[in-house]
């Protein structure tokens, strides 16, 4: 799970950069390009994903839910990494079982705020995305007004770079 | 960039961290030690004779903050996932619908923070009430994540989520 997490924060981070840096050398047009590469590839990965939910159709005995029994569970987390990895993209969207989002009448959204932990970790996510995004606003313009950077400038500066 | 570097190496390390202690650990040494680094941002300035000095203070700081906050990242997610688990609820789409909520809040408000406090009372300020949005977060992270400060034990990390799964199963069914 923390490798998928590392891999989004990744691209969250190195997008602005990377986006920057094509459009100053290449265009509007290419950093646009690069986006609607990476969407077709996207959807191509998930066409080819074979899903937990069809492919326990084609076994002979249908696999136990994982979620369920906290022995599984365990079990789950003593995997190696790559198993898990591949559980928790493969998973996520099918293990919801069907009653469980219907036998409530609160929505699911708004019942399962009611859990401090999880609101704790959204907050927490929220606090650290708008740091880096108050960095991503105000630090082009501060280290303009410092040392007279450009924007491409203050965008690939690093400790390598200067 | 500064910022971007580490995350390309700290990350991976810090989604192995999470992983072997808790996400409470990472996350909250994150936070604490995003503090100082934050304060510390105000310390370059504009000099003729030195510039190349305070570029690269500058750079250091912000690669020391860039590792730290990268810390933080896997916590708040693997947390979303492990609170799920916990609970035996299997709504993880909506979970993490919310947390992109979250997230993309984030992203929205940052640069209107950003470019408010730092047009209206400058850059000192900024990174101030950044440092002290992050101490302040601190709290609920400590109280809460992990499953509350009572169930958290520290020790060989398969026995302790085990227990902590049965003890949270049976003493709080919420």
């Amino acid at each position: 799970m923390a490798w998928v997490t590392s891999a989004m924060s990744i691209g969250l981070i190195l997008g602005p950069v990377s986006g920057g840096v094509i459009y100053q050398t290449h265009g509007y047009l290419a950093a646009f390009g690069l986006a609607f590469a990476f969407i077709g590839v996207d959807l191509a990965l998930r066409i080819i994903l074979v899903e937990k939910k069809i492919a326990v159709r084609y076994t002979v005995a249908p696999m136990p839910n994982a979620e369920e029994s906290p022995s599984l569970q365990l079990h789950d987390l003593a995997r190696p990494n790559e198993a898990r990895l591949h559980e928790s993209l493969t998973s996520p969207p099918t293990v919801a079982p069907a009653h469980n989002v219907w036998t409530s009448r609160i929505p699911t959204v708004i019942r399962i705020l009611k859990y401090p932990r999880l609101l704790t970790a959204l907050f927490l996510s929220f606090v650290q995305a708008l740091i880096l995004s108050a960095f991503d606003a105000t630090l082009p313009l501060y280290l303009n007004a410092l040392f007279g950077y450009s924007a491409l400038q203050s965008g690939i500066k690093s400790p390598f770079s200067h | 960039m500064a910022i971007a570097l580490p995350v390309l190496f700290i990350s991976p390390l810090a989604g192995w961290l999470c992983d072997r202690s808790g996400p409470k650990v990472p996350a909250v040494g994150g936070l604490l030690f995003s503090v100082p680094f934050l304060i510390l941002l105000r310390l370059p300035h504009a000099s003729k004779d030195n510039e190349a000095d305070q570029v690269a203070i500058l750079c250091v700081i912000l690669a020391c903050l860039g590792t730290t906050l990268t810390f933080v990242i896997p916590p708040s997610m693997s947390e979303v996932a492990l609170v799920l688990r916990e609970r035996g609820s299997g709504e993880y789409g909506q979970a993490y619908g919310l947390f992109n909520v979250a997230f993309s809040g984030g992203f929205m408000v940052g640069p209107l923070w950003g470019g408010y406090v730092a047009q209206n009372a400058g850059w000192n300020v900024l990174v101030g009430s950044l440092a002290g949005l992050a101490g302040f977060s601190v709290v609920p992270v400590v109280i809460w994540t992990g499953g509350g400060i009572k169930l958290r034990e520290m020790g060989p990390h398969f026995r302790c989520a085990f227990k902590w799964n049965r003890r949270s199963h049976t003493e709080n069914p919420e």
